[in-house]
């Protein structure tokens, strides 16, 4: 892309030098402001070729009012399902993502922890010579899905809680009778809350990217700087990573995987009835 | 401002003056053509400091879309990336996230500063807690060779305490002069001992991006600015300067989901921090 940046900005250049020195040369007046008006507009164009020179080729495909960079897929599953390849004009991209689950609230860590953790993601940043986009991600989750999860936790803990009970109330039982309450209360109440709003998920993964020959060279090379990645970021913060792959992928880049469809069902109900 | 862009405003500069100066030659077309040269030069610049203000007024006026892909186009207004699916719009957009220019002062322990990331994870939590939307907050980062970067900073080093040896050699030194040169140098010698000390130069770039659903392309708009509007709001409290992006950097910034770029390609579209 540079190299045709500059020498489109060249060409464009010349011609309105060429044109500029025709107008010294030729001595015909109103022939002469024409080629003027002319070389004010090639300028114009050389000067827009330092940020839209990928414009200049969709002006060229345009339909109508809509300038086509690309009509083609955004971009495509990798052979090895673990990462996305893209094209843009004759090179071949591929990017892999390391999911990074991070759990603890700041609620539960000390006022040094806090910093800590701060300072463990800054370390991160300097892993890889490779550029790494880390993101933070919040987005809608499907309630039913969560509600049935809720639910069979809840089960669970209520036949925990009867087996206890059943067991009777002697010292030994005690504090796992005391825990037992507990958990079944707060997934009771978790139940009874979560119908109130929309449910979301927050998760953390890094990207990493790769050129290559072809897809499947791309891919690869992808996956490798993601594993090595996702190793050095579980050393740093003491947690498992793991390279995200088939549909889990979709849910770091597509928009409608941050809506699901139930969220979006219940909207166009209140439309209708509204 | 870099060589890249000296050239090109030099270069477009000098032959519209050469235009003007020819003024003389156009007869009845050297009005509109001195005018017609103001204006290019206005454009020039304008297209140069603020072309996120002249394309998106452009596309808007000749009501221009872009395809970025089969599924993906951004509207005449620039501000976001509409996804048609299913029979409903999703619009992307996007705020920046970046962080005020500040001195870092390596020597001593800064309260300030580890009181501000043990502070970090609440704030984060608070936002998390108070947005009842998909958003994603990202953090593109690279790392910069190490000998390139120290042999830049040594550079510069020299050339502040030749402009302080000169000062100070004066006829009538100016004391305010002396006292902000020997601040800067102390800033790059900070920099300088820490890429000793073993730190890696790292360049990086902050955004955040929101997804809103409607089931027309106003609807999901809207909604989007709304959303874009309450994270201005709730991501104050971390000290960032937080613009919603328009025109050709929301082109880069889409490409950034599937594949990143090296960083000479990146700092072509953006301005990084280092």
């Amino acid at each position: 892309m540079p190299n045709t940046r500059i020498m489109l900005f060249s060409i464009f250049i010349g011609v309105a030098l060429v044109l500029v020195v025709a107008t010294y040369i030729i001595r015909i007046q109103l022939l002469d402001g024409f080629i003027a008006i002319l070389a004010l507009v090639v300028t114009i164009g050389a000067f827009l070729t330092k940020n839209y020179t990928y414009l200049f080729d969709a002006v060229r495909k345009k339909k109508g009012n809509m300038l086509i960079i690309s009509e083609k897929e955004a971009f495509t599953l990798a052979p090895n399902g673990n990462s996305i390849v893209r094209r843009e004009g004759d090179r071949t991209y591929a990017s892999a993502f390391v999911k990074i689950p991070v759990y603890k609230s700041g609620s539960e860590m000390t006022a040094d922890e806090k910093g800590d953790i701060a300072k463990l993601f800054g370390r991160i940043l300097t892993l890889s010579k490779n550029p790494v986009k880390i993101s933070s991600q919040l987005y809608m989750i499907n309630r039913d899905d969560y509600i049935k999860k809720i639910r069979e936790s809840l089960n669970q803990a209520e036949d925990r809680y009867r087996e206890l009970q059943s067991l009777g109330g002697g010292e030994e039982h005690k504090t796992e009778f005391e825990r037992a309450r507990g958990e079944l209360t707060m997934w009771r109440n978790l139940l009874d809350n979560v119908g109130k709003s929309h449910s979301r998920s927050l998760i953390i993964y890094a990207m990493v990217s790769a050129e290559g020959g072809n897809d499947e060279e791309a891919g690869n090379l992808a996956y490798q700087r993601a594993e090595e990645l996702s190793g050095g970021i579980g050393t740093i913060l003491g947690i498992a990573c793991s390279v995200a792959n088939g549909q889990e992928i979709l849910t770091f880049i597509e928009p409608e995987y941050m809506i699901p469809v139930e969220i979006v069902n219940e909207r166009l109900r209140q439309k209708m009835q509204g | 401002m870099d060589a890249e862009t000296i050239v090109y405003l030099s270069a477009t500069s000098m032959i519209i003056v050469f235009v003007i100066a020819g003024i003389g030659n156009y007869g009845l077309l050297g009005i509109p053509v001195l005018v017609l040269g103001i204006a290019a030069l206005i454009m020039i610049f304008a297209l140069n400091f603020a072309d996120f203000i002249v394309f998106p007024m452009i596309t808007k006026s000749l009501n221009i879309e872009v395809s970025l892909s089969g599924e993906h186009k951004v509207p005449s207004s620039q501000s976001c990336i509409i996804k048609h699916v299913n029979g409903l719009y999703y619009a992307t957009g996007y705020l920046t996230a970046n962080v005020y220019k500040y001195v870092f002062s390596a020597e001593s322990a800064n309260m300030d500063e580890d009181q501000s990331l043990a502070a970090a994870p609440d704030k984060w939590e608070r936002i998390i807690m108070n947005t009842k939307f998909p958003f994603r907050f990202n953090l593109v980062s690279m790392t910069e060779e190490v000998q390139k970067y120290r042999e830049n900073l040594e550079g510069q080093r020299g050339f502040l305490e030749f402009q302080l040896s000169r000062e100070v050699n004066a006829a009538n030194p100016n004391q305010l002069t002396i006292t902000e040169l020997q601040r800067k140098i102390n800033i790059v010698q900070t920099r300088i001992d820490r890429i000793s000390g073993g730190e890696l130069p790292t360049y990086s770039i902050m955004y955040i991006e929101s997804t809103a659903m409607g089931v027309s392309e106003k609807e999901a708009s809207d909604i989007l600015t709304e959303q874009l509007n309450h994270l201005q709001t709730v991501f104050n409290t971390f000290d960032l300067s937080i613009i919603r992006i328009v025109g050709r950097e929301i082109h880069a910034l889409h490409s950034l989901n599937y594949r990143l770029m090296h960083m000479d390609e990146l700092t072509k579209h953006f301005q990084t921090q280092n």
